[in-house]
């Protein structure tokens, strides 16, 4: 991190349009399922008992998340128009954009850094879970800035669905029987084995978007 | 030089058709056409903003392909689009983007600021439209490039300014190394400043040339009905038949018959009277 990419991280943010890039989304319901993901989240931490501070926490972390969304759309990869017009050739442009891309998602993986800390600290999760929460977010802040986010339905949705229950338990509570252990293990290899794939898809998808943005749009037309 | 040889370009449904001029060094030049034209694709071809399907660019015998930072390094420009950081003051602005530029002069920046009335401290977004432009007008003189590249600039400045902007124009092309290209529907300004014209129709380049040879080869023909009536055919582009007398535009003819009266064209009398076509049977 320099002074120049935070300068330019403020700076973009600003002139961006934020009602352009979320139309420019192919997911654009995406903070909903995000939203109903959390809502579920904190449903079953008062079912389980837990008190209030936990859905106060619950909905910090929501809005760690949502604040992360926010702050990708109006941090696209195109730059503004100008820079285009300035002495710069496409090798350069690229490095540009992909080093802001890497700040930017460091940025966000630091929040999710803090939050990961956060929860393990006040005994909300046992260190397995915060793991898995921890490598999930650092994808999270990596993979969602991609504008095609039909990727994402397949790494988030179905596995989220399938294992919400039972993260759920897992996350609120700080003994764990040894199946529950086996299971979490299994859904780690579950992770590795049906989504790095996916992964890779989307950091080369990535890094197609990156090549694109470095010609202004009227170019790749 | 700026030069295009046949260069084509589609986008959607509009197409820019074999199009090929020279912009050479110490000229003002005008670039005019009716809206949808293709004014504004054709600038963007020369900033690189586009690509041709085919054809070739070359900016002072470099290709973007080739050589684009060398390239953009020659160029000013003011487009319709507010190019700059609205949330930032003008002179950060100017330093923010000024760095991409070597040659970059801030102090020029601050002096043109100035002399355009405009409070530096002030935010961009903040601003006028014409004041805006006024803005990117300083910004890109600021940056000392050999060609400015301008699209409808002067339709948002008042009066007094634009006098004030045309002698900035005179001033840059003076030494007869710089070049200015300016898209404009404000034709009589063209008239009395322009040293060459570019006219565009339908993304076909209609005439491209000096505006001596315009005036000389593009003339307006009024008086009685039957006396233009009797012009051949060949030589009328564009004609409108009024109460008492007629007026046709006549393209490379010569004489004429007593009786009519003849006077160059100007850029606006062209446009208007190849729209019009021959209404006179």
């Amino acid at each position: 991190m320099n002074a120049k990419r935070i300068r330019e991280y403020i700076l973009m943010g600003k002139g961006a349009s934020f009602k352009n890039e979320y139309a420019a989304r192919d997911l654009p319901s995406y903070p909903l399922y995000l939203m109903a993901m959390i809502y579920v989240r904190v449903i079953l931490t008062l079912k389980t008992g837990a008190d209030m501070t936990d859905v106060i926490a619950e909905t910090i972390y929501a809005a760690i998340y949502l604040i992360i969304w926010i702050s990708q759309l109006i941090h696209p990869f195109r730059m503004a128009r100008m820079y285009y017009l300035c002495p710069k050739d496409k090798a350069e442009r690229e490095t540009d954009i992909r080093e802001a891309y890497i700040f930017r998602s460091i940025l966000y993986s630091i929040m999710i850094a803090f939050m990961c800390a956060d929860i393990y600290l006040l005994q909300k999760a046992n260190i397995w879970s915060v793991i898995y929460m921890f490598i999930s977010g650092v994808m999270f802040s990596f993979l969602s800035q991609i504008k095609t986010h039909k990727y994402l339905l397949n790494l988030y949705v179905i596995p989220a669905l399938s294992m919400a229950p039972y993260f759920q338990f897992a996350l609120t509570s700080t003994t764990l029987e040894k199946s529950d252990i086996i299971f979490l293990m299994i859904s780690y290899a579950f992770l590795l084995i049906c989504v790095v794939p996916a992964y890779v898809k989307i950091m080369k998808a990535i890094g197609k978007e990156i090549k694109e943005a470095a010609e202004c749009e009227e170019v790749t037309a | 030089m700026i030069s295009f040889s046949e260069v084509s370009k589609r986008l959607g449904g509009f197409e820019l058709k074999d199009v090929s001029f020279d912009i050479p060094e110490g000229y003002i030049c005008g670039l005019v056409g009716r809206n949808g034209a293709g004014k504004t694709t054709l600038l963007n071809l020369i900033l690189g903003l586009l690509r041709p399907k085919s054809g070739e660019i070359s900016i002072d015998g470099m290709g973007y392909e080739a050589d684009e930072k060398n390239v953009r390094k020659l160029f000013g420009c003011v487009l319709v689009d507010e190019l700059l950081i609205k949330s930032l003051p003008l002179t950060e602005n100017g330093e923010y983007f000024g760095h991409y530029y070597e040659d970059y002069d801030h102090e020029m920046f601050g002096a043109y600021l100035k002399r355009f009335e405009l409070d530096g401290s002030k935010k961009f977004g903040k601003l006028s439209k014409g004041e805006k432009l006024k803005c990117q007008f300083a910004f890109a003189l600021a940056v000392k490039p050999k060609y400015l590249m301008l699209d409808e600039p002067t339709a948002n400045f008042d009066p007094q300014f634009r006098e004030n902007f045309w002698k900035i124009l005179k001033e840059f092309i003076a030494d007869g190394e710089h070049s200015v290209l300016l898209a404009t529907h404000l034709t009589d300004d063209l008239d009395r400043m322009a040293d060459q014209l570019l006219y565009i129709e339908n993304g076909k380049m209609i005439f491209n040339g000096d505006m001596e040879s315009f005036r000389d080869r593009y003339k307006i023909v009024s008086g009685e009905s039957y006396l233009i009536k009797g012009i051949d055919k060949q030589y009328i582009l564009g004609a409108e038949k009024g109460k008492y007398s007629s007026k046709a535009l006549t393209e490379g003819k010569k004489r004429f018959s007593e009786g009519l009266s003849v006077a160059p064209a100007t850029i606006e009398e062209f446009m208007y009277y190849r729209s019009k076509g021959d209404t006179i049977k």
